[in-house]
């Protein structure tokens, strides 16, 4: 409490010639506890109410999450700073998304006066480099989740600074920070054990050894992103399937060198396996299915976009699996040109599936479509199909009443 | 089914965008009508720099879009509109690309993407590829081009460009006015931007127009000549014949003739043998006039008393002189071969009446509510108050009808006309009117 500028001197003397009924039918702590659900806006809007409102909506326990996503590039320098000092010790997350006008020199404010920060979102602050992480490593301590999303200037100096500070860290995300290389991803593998995700999404240089500094050293890993992670090769997926066995978010989009025999070793281990991302593996063949089906019986969520080789029969076999009846609810089968409608015949034992997309498999028909349709009603199929334009109301007058026959 | 169609449609416009974004050199937009899709195929074609969308697909496009658009980003929640930061500008730019190849004519959306290329949120040479694909299917939409002359006009406001940059955007300014004007005849908006883009770089400081000016002149009397019914271009031609009538100084013209294949002069003095064939006080049997200055042509022409003493350009009247009477040579070898074009007829109007006109000048007289009255000299500003008006006006109005050139022009025009007449020309009997009643030379046709 005492984090607010005013003492409580102040607040009786303001309580106590207050007239209005809110104020004397509520004690402050109730009114506190009030704002405490509101977001940023309703909060500025409340403390310019009154000057009783003004100090409790301004108190710092009020402001332990801030999302200043909707102000994205007028956020600039003062406003962060402005709410390092008023926030203070209070501040546990805090998100930037899209605001590009920040710079380190705020960010340096914040991690000086608020060292309790457990989730940061920088997504888009493209002005952010390795200085805010130095920052935050060396004062915030008990940071959990930081999102580094499109800072193109950190590099593998932000990670080391992150894994000597914050050992903590659960979540991170540095995806599009080209700078990013395996020295970056080790250092981090080695300072945070407890890292539950690890999404680097277009960070060409992280390469196998990287992947597997991550699988060995940190047993509780459930999310790795590493789509466009090009260089990544079958070594690094079957070390990943024998140490990270609670993996459950698999995304490896683009990641062209993958083969059956990864997914062999991946599938034997991996058993929680609800999300897998393989859009343009192009080298995986309906082998990779059948090792899926029967390794990973929560499977819910699998896009196989543009995986040439894939055909009818591994469809076939995924739908025979245990996961295909009860859990498999989004399929992703666009630009697999060897998918006939007879995998939509098959795929119809899926009782759950409410997603599946189709766009480019040439050789599937309105007419599967719309079998499947009658099987699954609730089910969303994407193909390039028009949809067909139900046709005009028959009989489009309505009978009329006469009033007194209505009321009557 | 509703779920199913927006993400028919938005795969749709991620197909477009990717062929927008990936290829730098498309010039063509257009749908191609295809009835209905038996097959699981992409609606969006791309054929060697050619952009297509399969005719089925359009209606839903164009409702999806357009109800997004109006719902989402053109309400009044004000903040919404002040904070479009980059997150939904992605989404916003897609959709207005889509909606405008679709329907260029909203011009709503071309002021969304001003705005958004005021906030440097769009670049203004994928703007220009963007108004190039627009123009490619509808070349006749003023608001693509309005939209490209404001871009120009931000780009030419920097200083530091430079003029081979600045000479490539020009041209494929011209390359692309010439496609539209191709591609639908009579097309206003496109010849008017070409006017505004020579105006607009008349402004610019480091970069030469002369040979910009003899390139057009000779452009549009190569498609004039094309397209004879095509009176916008005859539009332009004048606009054209106009820039180089004010820069006839020696460098230029020297230019102007090298890059004329007919020679100015002997094509005037021809006009001027054949109308003084009668009359041959003023010439001796021997005088050639291919050999005489600019000056003593002039002198030669018209008499050389002036209401002032102001010293009068002669030289520059002289080439004056020379373009004109070329231009209705070319006129009349146009009619003669295509006939019943009324926008020739129409074009001669024009020389004839700047013939007219820069005799008057000479004169120092000026035409005011149908009749001729003196003119204050602009630079002497001389002005001969001593008698009445109407006697004024008559002498000097024999004054100019008995100067040799204006003898020329009239008889050059009356043997026109007969021999139209007898070709059973309807226009001819049209063009005497007009040289009667409206230039007021029913006194000497």
């Amino acid at each position: 409490m005492t984090h607010s500028g005013r003492s409580k001197f102040e607040i009786t003397r303001f309580t106590n010639e207050d007239e209005n009924h809110i104020n004397r039918k509520l004690p402050k702590e109730l009114l506190l506890r009030i704002l405490s659900y509101l977001d940023v806006v309703s909060l500025c809007r409340c403390a310019q109410v009154s000057k009783l409102w003004n100090i409790l909506a301004l108190d710092g326990s009020n402001w332990q999450r801030i999302d200043l996503f909707e102000f994205q590039r007028d956020v600039e320098g003062p406003v962060i700073e402005n709410i390092s000092q008023r926030c203070g010790g209070f501040l546990r997350q805090l998100s930037l998304r899209g605001c590009e006008s920040i710079g380190d020199g705020s960010m340096k404010t914040l991690a000086q006066s608020c060292p309790n920060i457990e989730d940061l979102n920088l997504n888009k602050c493209k002005k952010i480099t390795d200085q805010t992480c130095q920052a935050l490593g060396r004062r915030c301590s008990k940071l959990q989740k930081i999102n580094l999303d499109s800072c193109p200037s950190v590099s593998d100096i932000s990670l080391k600074a992150l894994a000597d500070g914050c050992p903590l860290l659960t979540h991170v995300n540095v995806s599009w920070c080209q700078s990013i290389t395996e020295s970056g991803v080790e250092a981090l593998a080695r300072g945070c054990p407890k890292l539950k995700s690890f999404i680097c999404k277009g960070c060409k240089n992280v390469n196998d050894r990287a992947v597997i500094s991550l699988a060995t050293r940190c047993p509780d890993l459930e999310v790795l992103d590493i789509q466009g992670c090009e260089t990544v090769s079958d070594e690094a997926v079957s070390r990943l399937g024998a140490a990270a066995p609670r993996l459950a978010t698999l995304e490896l989009a683009q990641c062209t060198q993958l083969t059956d025999a990864g997914f062999q070793a991946l599938a034997r281990n991996c058993r929680m396996l609800e999300r897998m991302d393989l859009e343009e593996c192009v080298l995986i063949t309906d082998a990779t299915l059948v090792h899926l089906s029967m390794g990973c019986p929560r499977l819910e969520k699998l896009t196989l976009s543009h995986c040439d080789l894939i055909t009818d029969n591994g469809i076939k076999q995924l739908s025979l699996s245990p996961c295909a009846a009860e859990h498999l609810t989004v399929l992703g089968l666009d630009n697999c040109p060897l998918v006939t409608d007879e995998a939509l015949e098959h795929l119809t034992s899926c009782h759950n599936l409410q997603l599946i997309e189709l766009y480019d498999c040439q050789m599937v028909t309105r007419n599967a479509i719309r079998k499947l349709r009658n099987h699954l009603p609730n089910i969303k199929v994407h193909a390039y199909f028009a949809p067909v334009t139900p046709p005009a109301a028959a009989g489009g007058a309505r009978p009329r009443y006469c009033r007194c026959c209505n009321i009557i | 089914m509703e779920e199913d169609k927006f993400a028919l449609v938005e795969k749709i416009i991620k197909d477009i965008e990717n062929v927008l974004s990936k290829n730098a050199e498309l010039y063509a937009f257009d749908i191609v009508p295809v009835d209905s899709n038996f097959r699981n195929k992409t609606p969006v074609l791309h054929l060697e720099n050619c952009l297509g969308l399969e005719s089925w697909c359009v209606k839903h496009v164009y409702m999806y879009c357009y109800s997004e658009l109006m719902d989402k980003y053109f309400c009044k929640t004000k903040r919404r509109n002040s904070t479009l930061g980059s997150i939904h500008s992605e989404k916003l730019g897609r959709l207005l690309s889509v909606t405008l190849l679709l329907n260029p004519e909203l011009n709503t959306l071309w002021n969304k993407r001003r705005d958004m290329v005021l906030r440097n949120l769009l670049e203004k040479s994928s703007e220009l590829k963007l108004t190039r694909l627009v123009l490619s299917r509808k070349p006749k939409c003023n608001e693509a081009f309005g939209y490209r002359r404001w871009l120009l006009e931000a780009i030419l406001q920097d200083e530091n460009l430079q003029s081979n940059y600045i000479q490539n955007l020009v041209n494929e300014e011209f390359h692309l006015c010439q496609i539209a004007s191709d591609k639908s005849p009579n097309n206003y908006h496109s010849w008017n931007h070409r006017m505004w883009l020579l105006n607009t770089l008349k402004k610019i400081t480091n970069f030469s127009l002369d040979l910009l000016y003899i390139k057009e002149y000779n452009f549009s009397e190569r498609w004039t000549s094309k397209h004879v019914s095509d009176f916008s271009c005859f539009h332009y031609r004048q606009y054209c014949i106009k820039n180089v009538i004010l820069h006839l100084n020696d460098v230029f013209w020297k230019m102007f003739q090298n890059s004329i294949e007919i020679d100015l002069r002997k094509c005037f003095v021809n006009v001027l043998l054949k109308a003084l064939q009668n009359d041959m006080t003023l010439l001796n049997a021997d005088d050639n006039l291919m050999e005489y200055s600019e000056e003593k042509l002039i002198n030669l022409l018209l008499s050389n008393t002036r209401n002032c003493n102001c010293k009068h350009n002669n030289v520059y009247l002289c080439r004056k002189f020379e373009v004109l009477f070329r231009e209705l040579v070319l006129n009349s070898e146009l009619i003669q071969f295509y006939k019943w074009h009324e926008s020739l007829w129409y074009h001669r109007r024009y020389i004839v009446h700047e013939l007219i006109i820069s005799m008057y000048e000479y004169f120092g007289l000026k035409k005011q509510n149908g009749a001729l009255v003196k003119d204050n000299c602009k630079k002497c500003n001389s002005n001969d108050l001593r008698q009445k008006q109407v006697k004024i006006v008559r002498y000097d109005c024999n004054h100019v009808y008995s100067s040799a050139i204006f003898k020329v022009l009239i008889s050059h025009e009356r043997k026109f006309i007969a021999e139209r007449n007898s070709d059973s020309d309807k226009f001819a009997e049209r063009h005497e009117k007009y040289l009667k009643f409206v230039e007021g030379l029913n006194i000497v046709i």
